[in-house]
């Protein structure tokens, strides 16, 4: 009687934890994702410093902005998920203080990059910090999970010798992992970035 | 491929150059300890990682984590500037509220139904920007998928649905004898105050209105400014809210509010 309850005890506990479960992946699958997040946010922001590095070559800054909306949903232009649903092209959320205020706009990936070449000052500089967390992943359907992965940058302008704005913004960008089917290359997992948010903004001293 | 290898040997150039010129000094601890994503603050609640994000095993052959050391853990989900006075005591209701969730090893979980979200934000309609909260909870959709759903909106907006009754205004008793023909008449003059025609028992819906309003493109909803968690944990009710603080390891997704409901 004793190891019948032990069971059930089991089973119920067991259904329990599957019932708090957000998605169906391995705990292998998971860590690999997360490596992989970690890889993209870091190919993403070296794109992002050489964009805006005053002192690269048009050449490589065409390439960088021509290339990072393939890391994103719908290449920077609106795309439709799986379930059907429409989503507007992929936005990066600005955000500046100035008097104590903080003024934040969206503006679609494609503006962004090319404001950020553009951006008016001599010399620019964006970092970003090791510590970068990813949330719980959820299954939004059959083929189709996201999350969010958060990381720190620190922005620097200077305009000529003189540094005249310098911020650290906290950015969570939606993650999306998606599960092709191809009939020539198999069964493959493809990770891609959806819109970035600013959660926090401050003006660090110059 | 000379191509692709002059690109490579150029951006490594400039990162390199970058970090020689960067003199930015970040404090890594510091965002470590940050609740950086409110998913964060569910494994932090749980015990489940550290700070760092490490998973946090129990070994087998050692004694329970101590509860010390959970008291810890806990009192970096708080908001300090709140429940900690100026000789670092906690208040009264914290103390209870870590005592009850470590005696009782409670945990929370994304598919609760006992959390809910409230999204501030702005709407516009008729050229006027009007502040409204947007409350959604986690529905399960089958198996481990979920999704949010709009449960209420709070507006003043709406506040003229929830308005008295105005007497003045009703459907005559004898109505029905002209087969209501006057019926078009009074609803048609009284559009403002329409509501006053209906039943008693009538308890205005502002999701139908919204749904009518936001379909019919009459509103259009703006930026959302910040975002509120609520939670109810047994008899204890408690909210959690984003911080933001210069030079503090205590910011971040942080409780902000406990009530203990008296039953």
């Amino acid at each position: 009687m004793k190891k019948v309850f032990m069971i059930l005890l089991l089973i119920s506990t067991s259904l329990g934890c599957f019932s708090q479960k957000t998605n169906d992946l391995s705990q292998e699958e998971l860590e690999a994702f997360k490596v992989q997040c970690q890889e993209r946010i870091d190919a993403f922001q070296m794109g992002l410093e050489i964009i805006a590095d005053k002192r690269q070559d048009a050449e490589i800054k065409d390439h960088y902005i021509k290339t990072i909306p393939e890391m994103f949903m719908g290449n920077g232009e609106p795309w439709t998920d799986n379930n059907g649903g429409k989503h507007d092209a992929v936005k990066m959320q600005v955000s500046s203080l100035s008097n104590g205020k903080i003024t934040t706009s969206n503006i679609p990936l494609k503006q962004y990059l090319n404001r950020l070449r553009n951006l008016p000052y001599t010399n620019v500089e964006i970092k970003k910090a090791k510590t970068c967390l990813i949330s719980n992943l959820y299954k939004v359907s059959d083929n189709l999970y996201m999350g969010t992965c958060t990381f720190f940058q620190y922005f620097t302008g200077q305009s000529g010798e003189v540094l005249v704005y310098r911020d650290y913004t906290q950015k969570d960008v939606d993650v999306y992992i998606q599960r092709i089917e191809d009939g020539s290359l198999g069964t493959y997992w493809d990770m891609k970035f959806g819109d970035i948010n600013v959660s926090e903004t401050k003006r660090m001293p110059e | 491929m000379k191509k692709l290898l002059l690109l490579f040997f150029v951006t490594l150039v400039s990162v390199t150059t970058e970090a020689q010129i960067f003199t930015q000094v970040i404090d890594e601890q510091e965002l470590q300890f940050k609740v950086k994503l409110i998913d964060e603050f569910f494994r932090r609640f749980n015990y489940e990682t550290d700070y760092k994000g490490e998973p946090i095993v129990e070994q087998p052959d050692s004694i329970p984590i101590d509860t010390v050391v959970k008291r810890k853990n806990l009192m970096t989900l708080l908001n300090l500037d709140t429940f900690m006075d100026a000789h670092k005591e906690m208040d009264s209701i914290s103390t209870e509220f870590l005592d009850y969730v470590i005696r009782n090893d409670k945990k929370i979980h994304y598919a609760d139904t006992t959390w809910y979200a409230e999204a501030v934000s702005s709407a516009i309609m008729d050229g006027k920007s009007y502040p409204i909260k947007i409350f959604l909870h986690t529905e399960q959709i089958k198996d481990v998928i979920y999704k949010w759903v709009i449960t209420d909106v709070e507006s003043s907006l709406f506040s003229n649905l929830v308005d008295s009754v105005d007497l003045k205004i009703s459907i005559m008793p004898g109505a029905h004898g002209s087969s209501f023909i006057t019926l078009p008449e009074t609803i048609n003059l009284n559009a403002k105050s329409v509501r006053s025609l209906f039943s008693k028992n009538y308890k205005p819906c502002v999701l139908t209105v919204f749904d009518y309003l936001i379909s019919k493109g009459k509103l259009k909803m703006q930026n959302i400014t910040k975002v509120i968690y609520h939670f109810q944990l047994d008899a204890y009710e408690f909210t959690v809210e984003r911080f933001e603080k210069e030079k503090s390891y205590n910011k971040g997704w942080l409780i902000s509010k406990i009530v203990k409901q008296n039953k």
